[in-house]
């Protein structure tokens, strides 16, 4: 079990490396002048059986939160109670030796991690078959894969149930089967009593596995409660981002481009179905008798997903003037699959910009698709789907 | 697990303080003949100043670079900074015992081993107790200036070469030298190992550092050890 109360850490830097060294001649009574609050009255409660996720933004706090908990930082008020014996699973294989085989580097690695030697001596085989590395034990590490080094570090970590376990990241590791494992094993520690916390930027994964979720924001608690509303908060919060571009180019000026949400709100993570609408506002320098404005969407490894434009919407931009600013929207719903997306923007004459091109960018603009309510599904494009089903010849 | 890997392996350790006490007996022995004193006369006492120096020497280089060597290990695994503060001190005792071997069979030939010799080594454990304090403090100062080791090399040929290791001192400088902070743990260290030699010890100085080293402990102790991990 875990009790934190009103936890609060105030960070002091140094504006300059003349701070630096007065600090040091003043043995630390000064402190530097550079100073904010890492954490402000941070209040959260984990019960045993319970796997609190803590999700936010870089520089939130979640790392810091994680180091206090696990005694790497100190802390400047509030209090921490925490009943049984901790293990901190900040980074897998810190601390292993390239030089030395497996076993000895379980021997010496696992006294980190808290464990007796005669407790390394009997959980030796167990963490070795666990990692899927037995006929390797007394192979030097150099000579492992990254693969086969965090699988060791992760079955080092987790040979043993801790009360309170504390993950930063490496919630799964390994391939696909490894993680499954991984997945199995938390969820053996949460079922004999475990409370896990854990910090990871893979949503899908924290909805899926985690009890609650605390969404940290600027080192402040924005959220803890059920996941469901924890991740609708955290999208929320990045939906404050900015999501907007403007330039000018040879024929184009004052060029703009946003992506809003249905209430007008500009943001870079939407959910699978949101509806959302593309904003181009530009003018031309010159007067042009006809502009199409046309956009594509590509996934993370630059296939297209998507892409349309006024002229094939039958709906030409006619008659342009050099003196007024024109605005374009498309709306449309984002049906895609969960992932990273890029928008890239033209204007041109015609069905397309091989016709004459007054402006082309690829990857003008960026956006993350999550899923939260939505089923699980195969394919590159969800499409809301109902499904009902009946059995002919039923007695009545 | 530093020399893992390592063909010699941790003999290494063994052979670099051996071939060091070689080299610094046969510069000082040397000159000593040259300028018309006495062989016998004058190793015993190099000896035991390097006994004592070397493992210091190394002690506080260790030190200087203990947290920074470690991040990440520090940083990922909750252990603490205290135990790493430890190590250099443990290298040091360690250091000591394995220099000492030599050290006391060269005394056994030349039949000046005596057996309150061995009160070396807790001797030198009081004296880590002193200076823990202070390499606490160059180990943190290291991780906010990043990186301090050639000052502290430098400040460790200062230290040398104004302590009466492998010379005895001018007596127009005996005022200036009284005060080094590592005198008197020398001095009661040389009277440890060699039977003849005399001292005239300044009890006195000796407190008065240890609290220093303590004002020291309590002050760092305020702010500075709370903001290192931090900056580590």
């Amino acid at each position: 079990m875990i009790v934190v109360n009103n936890l609060t850490k105030f960070y002091r830097g140094f504006s300059s490396n003349y701070q630096r060294i007065f600090s040091v001649i003043s043995l630390g009574l000064f402190s530097g002048t550079k100073s904010y609050f890492a954490l402000d009255s941070i209040s959260f409660q984990a019960k045993p059986g319970e796997m609190i996720g803590i999700i936010g933004r870089n520089g939130a706090g979640k790392s810091t939160l994680l180091k206090i908990l696990s005694g790497v930082s100190h802390f400047d008020s509030g209090t921490i109670k925490i009943n049984g014996v901790l293990r901190p699973m900040l980074e897998l294989g810190v601390g292993f030796n390239a030089e030395l085989t497996g076993r000895e580097n379980i021997l010496f690695n696992g006294l980190l991690w808290g464990y007796s030697k005669s407790e390394l001596k009997f959980l030796e085989n167990q963490i070795f078959e666990f990692a899927g590395l037995l006929g390797y034990e007394d192979q030097i590490l150099k000579n492992y894969s990254t693969g086969m080094i965090m699988r060791l570090g992760f079955a080092l970590a987790t040979a043993n149930r801790p009360d309170v376990l504390l993950i930063d990241e490496a919630l799964a590791v390994g391939d696909a089967s490894f993680q499954i494992k991984c997945l199995d094993r938390f969820k053996e520690f949460l079922a004999k009593g475990s409370t896990i916390i854990v910090v990871s930027h893979d949503l899908q994964l924290m909805g899926a596995i985690c009890t609650k979720i605390l969404v940290l924001e600027k080192g402040k608690s924005e959220f803890f409660g059920a996941t469901t509303p924890a991740l609708r908060k955290y999208i929320e919060i990045l939906g404050r981002s900015e999501s907007k571009l403007s330039f000018s180019e040879e024929l184009v000026e004052n060029f703009s481009i946003e992506l809003i949400d249905e209430n007008s709100t500009t943001r870079n993570i939407f959910f699978i179905g949101n509806q959302v609408s593309l904003i181009f506002k530009f003018q031309f320098k010159e007067k042009i008798k006809r502009v199409t404005a046309g956009f594509q969407i590509d996934d993370n490894r630059g296939i297209r997903v998507y892409g349309i434009n006024t002229y094939i919407l039958k709906n030409e931009i006619l008659d342009i003037t050099n003196d007024c600013e024109y605005k374009v929207k498309f709306t449309f719903p984002l049906n895609f699959r969960e992932g990273k997306y890029s928008i890239g923007i033209s204007l041109h004459e015609g069905d397309s910009h091989t016709e004459g091109c007054y402006l082309w960018k690829d990857a003008i603009l960026d956006f993350e698709i999550e899923r939260i309510d939505q089923p699980k599904f195969d394919g590159l494009v969800y499409l809301p789907t109902i499904c009902e089903w009946s059995r002919a010849g039923d007695k009545k | 697990m530093q020399y893992a890997g390592a063909a010699l392996g941790s003999l290494w350790f063994l052979i670099q303080g051996f071939l060091l006490l070689l080299l610094y007996i046969f510069i000082a022995d040397g000159i000593a003949i040259f300028r018309g004193g006495s062989s016998s006369r004058n190793v015993p006492f190099i000896i035991s100043g390097i006994l004592f120096w070397i493992p210091i020497q190394e002690m506080i280089q260790k030190s200087t670079t203990i947290l920074t060597e470690n991040r990440s290990i520090i940083k990922k695994s909750g252990i603490g900074l205290d135990i790493f503060y430890l190590i250099p001190i443990l290298q040091m005792l360690i250091h000591v015992f394995i220099l000492s071997i030599p050290s006391f069979l060269y005394m056994i030939l030349i039949n000046k081993f005596n057996l309150y010799s061995i009160l070396v080594y807790p001797w030198m454990v009081f004296t880590a107790f002193y200076l823990y304090p202070f390499l606490r403090y160059l180990s943190m100062s290291n991780v906010l200036l990043k990186d301090i080791s050639p000052i502290i090399r430098l400040f460790l040929q200062f230290g040398f070469w104004t302590l009466p290791i492998i010379y005895f001192p001018p007596p127009n400088w005996a005022n200036i030298l009284q005060y080094h902070p590592l005198l008197p743990f020398l001095e009661i260290f040389r009277a440890i190992l060699l039977p003849e030699y005399f001292i005239q010890l300044d009890y006195m100085k000796i407190i008065i550092y240890f609290i220093i080293s303590y004002i020291f402990l309590k002050i760092t102790s305020l702010k500075f050890k709370k903001m290192i991990p931090d900056h580590l």
